[in-house]
């Protein structure tokens, strides 16, 4: 309510607003508080009603400068258009206004049907419209948003934007010309300990003058400097707005101190509620602070760049400079940058990562959905035009223009349209209340969404474009009619504007044909999705990360010490029947990779070797997870730095790395040769494919290695095999673990039906939005189908009466109203065939185990159309068939 | 904002509509912020006339255009929960105002009652 009062105010010209604008808002949501306490029913929206007709009042006094003459007592008379300037003005629209709500009152189940079609229609493009401008319309919430972009590599040729090492960063930080500045940043989760209390929290690195980049200013004290980021500058930090609440209340945050990691960090700044950087999840920020040493790291790729163009400097001119310094970095240091290229892309394209299709197909979903509700308007109201041929022949014999008439029928349709939107606006807002609950969380941007200025216009427009759009036919169709034919007629009817409707049914049908395929590919898609077997066994597992810190458990004996004692004691739970851990989940996305180095097969100077990701778990991983043993043996208890160094590899590295040769026996390591993730090892077995980054993924190659071989480990994730329920285990395991330390905090306590079900959740929510969008999109088709025809009987009435009373059988007039049914649906189901099959290409990224051609939805969905329309024909069909010829001809 | 300049006499304010006679009265006495003003009028008046923000804020701002009345530059109390709210004060030129005002009603309510217009009692 406040936020749809903020954006009225907008009304207000500016100076008002800015005078007065915060002081209005401020009561609004007093009187709207008071009237929730009141607590009857309706209040809110009374007050609501009340507000927005005043605030109209005032905006418009305002606007039309209306300054009170020299001498008045009208001063502060609510309007001060003098009531003949204002007929002259607005008479013909408000007189015509008037009449058409005087017809639509005589007329109620015509008139709730066409502002409820509306209302649906343009409440459905209000929620998603509001969604659409929230993620990718906005801009961001930095200084000259257009001109910030995200550096890094593309690798494999893919299109997503790649992470990039210190070293290339500070090289390009250094010598790119192309930018204002530069800077970098990466995720982090830290503990941060506050009152005694510790947290895993998720915030951000930030390398150089990040906030410099970015422009913007803290809320409460400063932001991070490029000064910060000195190795030998003291611990600071800044906080979200929302972790600054979190921690000190409404107390001051700046002063305060938190420990990071053990390290006590002094809190300098508070961030504006809206700043939010790449991830919504980053509660806090603290500089890198990294040695010169590591500056010079190239190998460990986890940076993006961060930097702010010159003006005047295009994408393309930028990109051709930094790869020109990526040129000169690669003859330097051949061994770590072979296949490296710099790219660099606009910060939102960053950010949205793929999520345009998604939500472009959720529009133009919606927008189908509007057109085939104007079809159906433009059908029924052509419908009641006819009806009322005789009233507007009148109308135009007594003098009439064609133009006054025109405007007539407008004005009727705008009246309905306008109804429909303000109805569809309230429908809209709430829609939106219940799709943004619905999207899944990891929507970026998801904050942004909301009911502004943007989005009532939108709404505005969309309505009073469909108000023309199924008003302009009947208007036409009417007004062109000469007088004299039309009043000669009679009552009796000739199914005039049979064109018109008939191709208003086929587009609609076509319309629908096409969202239906694209839904229908959608189905199919997830379907096939939810079937991929993610190669382990899912069932009865809860899963949580624990996380220790380095400052306290030091060594790796220690740390390994804590992890086994841990895994070793949730086994001892009531209802466990199995622990073990992994540094990455199954399914729960890349997590770290590393170079793969085969010993026997030293890659060639200035050449890198490939990156896959490697996995540390527990001994008995595969046996727990229920990961099948392809060849060799899984991990025993004598593996590790003191025993056999052993690793195993999954199928999909086998098959990649060693197509023709055992790979049982050989020698591999991970990492640079001089910073080895994994030490020398031998491959002691090939265990089946796990889905790593989600179900769509085409090659999940994995490299294991146990715990024992890599102790140093301080963060793992735990998967608990139960017998019962395994949310049920959940407090047990708590328990537990803070028994153990309480300083360990556990995050991300989730089942493994939870994880699947996020992994699937933008594929599903795309699926059902285009699926209930399909499916209003038929009833509507369907409804305009049997409406037309129905129409049309009625309208033959006395010629069907007059075949059949000629000896023609039932059957025979069946198939001719069959037939007059069925044209123009078998012309929209071609025409639909041809759209869908030129836009389902667009879709193809959404697709999966499918075509953009499918042949089966294809099919299926054309079958399903045309079945659905011949029933909605049948019945007018067999309507006529009951006809009595001889009562039909005595009405003549 | 108007110019100073063109401040009129107080008898070309009349008359006043009913909310502004009422916002007059709430700040006869005492210096309130807008929604203190909405509750002073509805009590007094007995839910007879109830504003909107919208109505409000669009006398205040004429209000405050006619000198009538002024916004505070500090606030009364520091128990004041929302620093936000800014208070409004008449001015003896809105004081005089809604004098005129009041005799101008006595007049006129004096008339109907020599035409023996006095309402029923319920």
């Amino acid at each position: 309510m406040i936020k749809l009062y903020r954006a009225a105010l907008r009304l207000l010209p500016r100076e008002t607003r800015e005078r007065h604008g915060d002081q209005m808002a401020q009561v609004f949501e007093e009187i709207v508080r008071e009237a929730r306490r009141r607590l009857r029913p309706g209040a809110v929206a009374r007050v609501t009603a009340a507000e927005l007709a005043a605030l109209l009042r005032f905006a418009w006094r305002e606007r039309r400068g209306v300054s009170p003459p020299a001498r008045t007592n009208e001063r502060f008379v609510s309007s001060s258009l003098s009531p003949e300037r204002r007929t002259l003005l607005l008479a013909p629209l408000i007189q015509d206004l008037r009449y058409s709500a005087r017809l639509l009152r005589r007329a109620p189940g015509f008139a709730v049907t066409c502002v409820a079609t509306m209302a649906l229609a343009i409440g459905a493009n209000t929620a998603i419209f509001s969604v659409v401008n929230g993620v990718l319309l906005k801009s961001l919430p930095f200084r000259d948003p257009a001109q910030v972009v995200a550096l890094g590599h593309y690798t494999n040729g893919g299109d997503s934007l790649d992470s990039t090492t210190p070293g290339n960063l500070y090289d390009w930080m250094k010598s790119a010309t192309a930018f204002e500045s530069m800077a970098g940043f990466t995720s982090t989760e830290r503990i941060v300990t506050h009152n005694g209390n510790a947290e895993r929290i998720r915030g951000g690195l930030s390398i150089g003058g990040l906030f410099d980049v970015l422009g913007r200013e803290a809320a409460e004290g400063r932001t991070l400097s490029a000064a910060d980021d000195d190795p030998g500058a003291e611990p600071v930090m800044v906080l979200s707005a929302g972790l600054a609440l979190r921690l000190f209340g409404g107390e001051r945050s700046v002063g305060q101190s938190l420990a990071v990691n053990s390290v006590p960090h002094a809190v300098v700044g508070v961030m504006p509620p809206d700043f939010a950087f790449f991830d919504y999840d980053y509660q806090y920020w603290i500089p890198a602070r990294f040695d010169a040493a590591f500056r010079e790291n190239r190998d460990q790729y986890f940076l993006l760049g961060v930097a702010r163009l010159r003006s005047g400097t295009t994408i393309v001119q930028a990109d051709a400079q930094l790869n020109t310094v990526m040129d000169a970095i690669r003859r330097e240091y051949p061994q770590f940058t072979e296949n490296a290229v710099a790219a660099l892309v606009p910060m939102k394209e960053a950010l949205l990562d793929g999520v345009e299709t998604r939500l472009l197909l959720l529009m133009g979903a919606v927008i189908f959905v509007l057109l085939i509700a104007c079809a159906n308007l433009g059908n029924l109201l052509l419908a009641r035009a006819l009806t009322r041929r005789r009233e507007m022949a009148l109308r135009h014999a007594l003098g009439a223009g064609h133009g006054r008439l025109v405007r007539q029928m407008m004005a009727e349709s705008l009246l309905l349209s306008t109804l429909g939107g303000l109805a569809g606006l309230g429908l809209g807002a709430a829609l939106l209340q219940v799709l943004v609950a619905y999207l899944p969380d990891n929507l970026p941007r998801l904050q942004g969404i909301e009911l502004d200025l943007t989005v009532l216009l939108f709404t505005l427009s969309a309505s009073l474009a469909a108000g023309l759009l199924f008003g302009v036919f009947p208007a036409m169709q009417l007004a062109s009619r000469a007088p004299m034919p039309v009043l000669r007629e009679g009552a009796r009817g000739s199914a005039r504007g049979g064109l018109v409707r008939q191709s208003l049914v086929t587009s609609e049908l076509a319309l629908a044909l096409m969202l239906l395929v694209g839904a229908g590919l959608l189905v199919r898609s997830f379907a096939e999705l939810v079937e991929v077997p993610p190669g382990f066994a899912t069932e009865g597992l809860l899963t949580f990360t624990a996380s220790i810190p380095t400052t306290t458990y030091r060594t790796a004996a220690e740390r390994s010490a804590f992890f086994e004692r841990a895994a070793t004691e949730l086994e001892s739970l009531p209802g466990v029947r199995s622990v073990t851990m992994t540094t990455t989940l199954p399914v729960a996305g890349r997590g770290n990779g590393a170079w793969f180095n085969i010993v026997d097969r030293p890659v060639p100077p200035n050449e890198t070797p490939p990156g896959l990701p490697n996995r540390v778990v527990r001994a008995n991983y595969f046996e727990s997870l229920g990961i099948p043993l392809l060849k060799g043996r899984a991990f025993a208890l004598g593996d590790g730095l003191d025993g056999t160094r052993a690793v195993v590899i999954s199928e999909s590295v086998a098959r990649r790395f060693f197509p023709d040769v055992d790979p049982i026996g050989r020698r591999v390591y991970m990492g640079a040769p001089e910073n080895r993730v994994v030490p020398d090892s031998e491959i002691v077995g090939v265990v089946a494919d796990v889905k790593q980054t989600g179900l769509d993924e085409e090659r999940p190659e994995a490299v294991y290695a146990p715990h024992a071989l890599v102790p140093a480990i301080s963060s793992f994730t735990f998967a608990i095999r139960s017998t019962t329920d395994p949310a049920g285990l959940a407090p047990a395991a708590r328990d537990l673990m803070r028994r153990l330390d309480p300083g360990v905090p556990l995050i991300r306590v989730q089942t493994m039906d939870e994880i699947l079900g996020r992994a699937t959740a933008p594929a599903r929510s795309t699926m059902v939005l285009v699926s209930l969008f399909g499916g209003v999109a038929l009833a509507l088709a369907v409804i305009g189908v049997f409406g037309v025809l129905s129409y049309t009987v009625n309208q033959q009435t006395t010629e069907l009466g007059i075949r059949m009373a000629l000896g023609a059988s039932a059957s025979s007039v069946k198939l001719l109203v069959l037939g007059q049914g069925l044209v123009p649906v078998a012309v929209g189901v071609v025409l639909g065939v041809t759209g869908a099959l030129m836009l389902a290409r667009y879709m193809e990224k959404l697709l999966f185990g499918v075509t953009p051609a499918d042949p089966m939805t294809f099919v299926g969905v054309a079958g399903l159309l045309a079945a659905m329309a011949a029933a909605a024909a049948y019945i007018p069909a067999r309507r006529a068939t009951r006809l009595d010829p001889v009562r039909v001809l005595r009405q003549e | 904002m108007a110019d100073p300049l063109k401040r009129r006499p107080p008898h070309e304010h009349l008359p006043l509509s009913a909310q502004v006679f009422q916002i007059l009265l709430s700040l006869s006495d005492q210096d309130l912020h807008g929604y203190a003003i909405i509750q002073d009028i509805r009590e007094r008046t007995a839910h007879e006339i109830e504003l909107t923000a919208s109505t409000l804020y669009a006398a205040i701002k004429r209000l405050l255009e006619a000198h009538l009345i002024e916004e505070l530059e500090t606030r009364p109390s520091a128990e004041e929960d929302d620093p936000r709210r800014r208070y409004y004060r008449i001015t003896p030129l809105g004081l005089e105002v809604a004098r005129l005002e009041t005799g101008r009603l006595e007049r006129a309510v004096k008339l109907a009652r020599e035409k023996k217009l006095a309402p029923r009692r319920a």
